[in-house]
């Protein structure tokens, strides 16, 4: 009997706390449909990753370590960086790059608003992370949960729980975080710009040299990105070459659908409550919120900015359209531009900045992990 | 307040983010080359 009950009674008030995340993190998957691909299986494997002796992670037992079936799917699809790339075959495979092409200038938000990754890591530096978790932490501005899961696997594991929470909450709340800093920084006729459609199409063979370009000038100058950019671009290929739909459908489908399930489960073995109720995850948690703020400011600052020398002006919310999270962002100014205007259509022209984001989120994670040391 | 180590960290981070930015930027000047380059050689033929 006394062997029955060993788990009531070994069950510790952090593991009850780590058991309402985890029910926390379910609700909002269900109930918000924040992210739910992503916080469910986090949110299911917090919970059975604290239930006291659990089997699901490394336990010891008459001296013996017997691996655990979450802590074997973190070490083959997390450790390896196996997972987060395979997301990015999916991703790539998704992403549509012919708005690019129709108004490439909106690349450059792409890079602007990556700011808040920058900001935030020098911002953790003064919490006293080291180089390497503020880094990490930093990532999580990338908008883009496979990228902030790649960094933080090579430089904080021990974070990787906090991290990927923060990551992939932000993204859900992209709605409600950018526009009160979007109001904030501009005025009501800024918000109004109209900007012209370009109504061009692009050929294939521009589509299909695109990826392998980038993959070749991205390898050639920052190698150590060439993973993130690669597969993300491979995806794009399968994509575009037109004789694999199959594989394209099947990446966009069943590759995305079935690693984001063990992704989001492995995730959750390193969410044990010795490892995540610590001050830093607060900490971690309220970085990430101050990443996508000042990635915002910096797409919407960057805009004000190209407006003084161009012509045709930009409408400076389509900066904050440079982060990754897509199409999410882009909905959020097509809709605020409306609110201003009901005839102005800034769909396109955020939804360019958007990809761009996308691109620029990879290219930052795989400076990081260049230029961290 | 901080430590020199903090103050250490939080200049080399400084110095990364500047050139993380940079570099970022001067990534998507190439890339925007590249589509002006592809787009220019690969333009789209109407059918007809």
């Amino acid at each position: 009997m006394g062997d029955l009950l060993i788990g009531f009674m070994s069950f510790t008030w952090q593991q009850l706390v780590m058991v309402a995340v985890g029910g926390t993190l379910i609700y909002l998957a269900i109930r918000k449909e924040y992210e739910p691909t992503l916080l469910l299986p986090i949110g299911f494997g917090a919970i059975l990753v604290n239930i006291p002796f659990s089997a699901a992670i490394n336990q010891i037992s008459g001296g013996v370590e017997i691996e655990g079936a979450l802590t074997t799917f973190f070490k083959a699809g997390i450790l390896t960086e196996v997972f987060p790339l395979l997301i990015f075959i999916a991703i790539g495979a998704m992403i549509d790059f012919s708005p690019l092409f129709k108004n490439p200038l909106l690349l450059l938000f792409g890079a602007a608003a990556q700011f808040g990754i920058f900001f935030t890591m020098s911002a953790a530096t003064l919490f006293g992370f080291s180089l390497k978790e503020a880094a990490s932490i930093g990532i999580i501005g990338a908008a883009d949960g496979p990228t902030s899961i790649y960094v933080a696997t090579r430089f904080a594991k021990d974070l990787l729980g906090p991290i990927s929470v923060a990551a992939y909450s932000y993204m859900a709340l992209v709605p409600i975080i950018q526009p009160p800093v979007i109001r904030l920084l501009t005025s009501k006729n800024e918000r109004r710009i109209r900007m012209e459609s370009h109504a061009k199409t692009v050929s294939k063979t521009a589509l299909i040299l695109f990826p392998i370009t980038v993959t070749i000038i991205a390898g050639l100058f920052a190698p150590s990105a060439v993973a993130l950019i690669g597969f993300l671009m491979f995806g794009n290929l399968i994509r575009e070459c037109g004789v694999l739909n199959k594989l394209s459908l099947a990446a966009q489908n069943e590759l995305a659908s079935l690693v984001t399930l063990l992704l989001g489960i492995s995730i959750a073995a390193t969410m044990t409550a010795d490892r995540f109720l610590q001050t830093s995850t607060l900490i971690i948690i309220s970085l990430g919120l101050v990443a996508f703020i000042f990635d915002t400011a910096g797409g919407v600052l960057f805009a004000k900015f190209l407006n003084l020398f161009l012509k045709k002006k930009i409408n400076p919310m389509i900066g904050a359209a440079g982060i990754s999270a897509f199409p999410m962002s882009a909905r959020v100014i097509h809709n605020m531009g409306q609110e201003e205007d009901q005839f102005n259509f800034l769909l396109m022209h955020a939804v360019s900045a958007n990809v761009g984001g996308q691109i620029g989120s990879v290219i930052a994670g795989g400076l990081i992990l260049a230029l961290v040391k | 307040m901080f430590t020199q180590e903090t103050i250490n960290t939080l200049w080399q981070a400084l110095t990364i983010s500047l050139q993380g930015m940079t570099g970022i930027f001067v990534f998507m000047l190439m890339f925007f080359l590249i589509i002006k380059l592809i787009d220019k050689i690969f333009p789209k033929k109407e059918n007809g």
